[in-house]
């Protein structure tokens, strides 16, 4: 096994993200990055750049598409559209995230749960996870036309065979995790605003614990690396990668 | 809706403005005005057809979002009555009318790096169609479309079946049990809105 090491001394950063907030921070090579659904509420949409060139970036359809599957979970890797592994999901307690769900806008979040503004409500103000993605992006010189599909952990969205979507309210649970382990330098923008299905009729998303840990070397027996046969050929175009510094 | 939706077209070929036969592996562009429809012929059958669509007016952002168009209408494949969503949560276009049924929009289009991926890194098997196209846009000065803006697009005619537990046959076209390459279906597309804002 090839589990980052959890025991307190090896925590090189800790941070905590209550919800409908927002966080950003490059997980350079060879640290992993675990999130900590805290309470069994949160949902952390996530995007990730090459902060090395801001245009590379995870592709929803090609990290699907090469993996056979609709689901992410422990084994599957991230995929950029340049072919390359961003992040692998080295562990994973929840079994199933998301990422054809998208980001609430800010007339869902009024539809749903009506108007909390700043003027009113100050930090307990509802905020929906477009803008709350678009804050963080303008930090990077990132904006609107750099928002893409997105992951959304902790979330389960299936299809039935009639391709309805759905999605599950009992998904997640108290202290489910999920460690990613950057396989490239990676700029990786997060938020925590409510999924855009999920039926719950108050703004209450989940606060999400984030720790950063060093990664063992990955090793030729490492489960992401062996999970798909497409995921070696992705982690050997990003070894190519990072040997250029 | 059951994901699986044929309407004829009441609309006459031989009064279309405009005509044109796309051969395999080659882009096309154009530009379609509101109010336009634009039907795409699969004339040999098992074709996919790669498409991205951009407002005329703000290509570089705003643009077809495959999930904005799944979370609209709440169902994984594309049919007749699903409007074609932008990124600005814009209706861009309708599918009107479809003798195929189902059409793909998380598949992703091919690339030269995710064909190294998907099938060798020692071959670069991809005809690029998307990203030269793309290309083909930026030799002109009012467009600008990079790369990283061809982010997410439809499949027309492809069936990606996605199953309740995950795992979806993106390795399917439309090719099931007792099913034959089936020529000429038509797919119309109404361009809602060649203005559309948020």
């Amino acid at each position: 096994m090839n589990q980052p090491d959890t025991t307190p001394g090896a925590v090189v950063h800790g941070d905590a993200v209550p919800g409908g907030r927002y966080w950003s921070m490059v997980i350079r090579r060879g640290f992993t990055l675990r999130l900590v659904d805290r309470d069994g509420k949160a949902n952390v949409s996530m995007l990730l750049y090459n902060p090395q060139n801001l245009l590379e970036r995870y592709n929803m359809a090609d990290t699907l598409k090469g993996q056979h599957t609709s689901k992410l979970t422990r084994g599957n890797m991230l995929y950029s559209d340049m072919g390359r592994v961003m992040l692998s999901i080295v562990e994973d307690t929840a079994g199933w995230h998301d990422t054809i769900g998208g980001i609430t806008r800010d007339a869902d979040i009024v539809r749903r749960y009506g108007e909390h503004r700043y003027q009113q409500y100050r930090n307990d103000f509802y905020r929906s996870g477009r803008e709350l993605f678009l804050i963080e992006l303008a930090k990077w010189g990132l904006g609107k036309r750099d928002l893409v599909a997105n992951l959304n952990f902790f979330s389960k969205v299936y299809a039935g065979a009639d391709g309805v979507l759905h999605f599950d309210p009992e998904h997640s649970r108290p202290g489910a995790h999920v460690d990613l382990r950057a396989e490239m330098d990676t700029l990786v923008v997060l938020n925590t605003a409510p999924h855009p299905m999920d039926p719950s009729p108050a703004y209450a998303p989940g606060t999400v614990d984030l720790l950063i840990y060093r990664s063992p070397p990955v090793t030729d027996d490492d489960y992401c690396l062996n999970f798909r046969p497409e995921n070696a050929r992705a982690w050997a175009n990003t070894a190519i990668h990072n040997c250029q510094g | 809706m059951s994901g699986i939706n044929l309407v004829e077209s009441p609309l006459d070929p031989a009064k279309a403005v405009y005509r044109e036969v796309v051969p395999a592996g080659e882009p096309w562009l154009h530009t379609l005005r509101e109010g336009q429809t634009l039907r795409i012929l699969d004339l040999e059958g098992n074709q996919a057809v790669d498409t991205l669509f951009y407002s005329l007016e703000r290509p570089t952002v705003e643009r077809y979002s495959a999930i904005d168009t799944l979370a609209a209408q709440g169902n994984v494949y594309l049919t007749a009555g699903t409007q074609l969503m932008s990124n600005e949560g814009n209706v861009m276009l309708t599918i009107t009318a479809d003798t195929c049924g189902r059409h793909d929009t998380l598949g992703g289009a091919c690339a030269t790096e995710s064909n190294t991926v998907r099938y060798d890194l020692e071959k670069r098997p991809c005809t690029p169609v998307v990203t030269a196209s793309c290309s083909r846009w930026r030799g002109e000065p009012e467009f600008g479309i990079a790369s990283a803006t061809s982010a997410s697009n439809i499949n027309f005619f492809m069936n990606v079946p996605v199953t309740g537990d995950g795992r979806p046959d993106l390795r399917g076209r439309d090719l099931g049990a007792g099913q034959v390459r089936r020529a000429a279906r038509r797919t119309d597309v109404w361009c809602w809105s060649r203005t559309a804002r948020s």
